[in-house]
């Protein structure tokens, strides 16, 4: 097995941790703080689909139903950066709500 | 270039859009949820890095060549007794590249799990608290 296959198992198992934290967050805050965390829990779940398909890429699988798991990894770590881009701005709006400062 | 580099390039601008948010949001905030902010704000940025380079190796594996940039062969005589050895050097940069960008994930992934725990102690402790207020409340 290749150093890549390697820091990819690795790399899997820590999103599905940090999913799995954020999960624990989820239950643990309300409202819309609540939402913005569900939003940083389907990312963490979406970037360990995403490691998981460059792992199976490293193991010999090229492509599923014909498309290219390049295409497919990349499609996925794009919709895990756009969830994690408004969980953010959800955060930013809330706490800015909540202080009332403005940066 | 392909719909790959496109996507590629796409989620680097989007990484860096949110860099800047997570930045903007500890930039609000104090104490220990500025502490949890600290270590996931560098990770933002991390990772939209470990994409660039994503999109270098992939720009590079155009250019990859079909034979050994690196070609050396040595004879050696030790007392008479003759041996070759040869060494050959395939696309260092490219590979290297790969290495870069999953270490550059792997370290992301690390500072937010950090980030993420103390953020996850911090409102255990708060729930904590809650419920402690709404028990006295109750008595």
């Amino acid at each position: 097995m290749s150093l890549v296959a390697i820091v990819e198992i690795i790399n899997f198992f820590l999103a599905c941790l940090a999913a799995f934290i954020s999960y624990g967050i989820m239950r643990k805050v309300a409202g819309n703080l609540a939402l913005s965390w569900a939003y940083s829990f389907i990312a963490f779940q979406v970037l360990a689909l995403a490691i998981l398909l460059m792992l199976l890429y490293e193991l010999g699988i090229t492509s599923i139903a014909g498309i290219s798991m390049h295409l497919l990894g990349n499609t996925a770590n794009f919709i895990f950066v756009i969830l994690a881009f408004f969980g953010l701005l959800r955060q930013y709006q809330i706490l800015k709500g909540l202080t009332g400062r403005g940066v | 270039m392909t719909s790959v580099d496109v996507i590629a390039i796409i989620v680097t601008i989007i990484g860096l859009m949110a860099a800047l948010i997570a930045r903007k949001t500890w930039l609000l905030v104090e104490g220990d949820l500025a502490e949890s902010w600290r270590w996931i704000l560098p990770s933002v940025p991390v990772y939209a890095t470990s994409f660039i380079v994503l999109t270098v190796h992939n720009f590079l594996l155009e250019y990859k060549v079909t034979r050994p940039v690196v070609s050396a062969t040595f004879n050696l005589d030790l007392l008479a007794k003759h041996g070759k050895f040869s060494m050959q050097v395939w696309e260092p940069i490219i590979l290297v590249l790969k290495n870069i960008h999953l270490l550059a994930e792997l370290l992301f992934l690390i500072l937010v799990l950090i980030g993420l725990v103390r953020q996850y102690r911090l409102f255990q402790e708060l729930s904590d608290n809650q419920e402690d207020l709404g028990e006295v409340a109750d008595e």
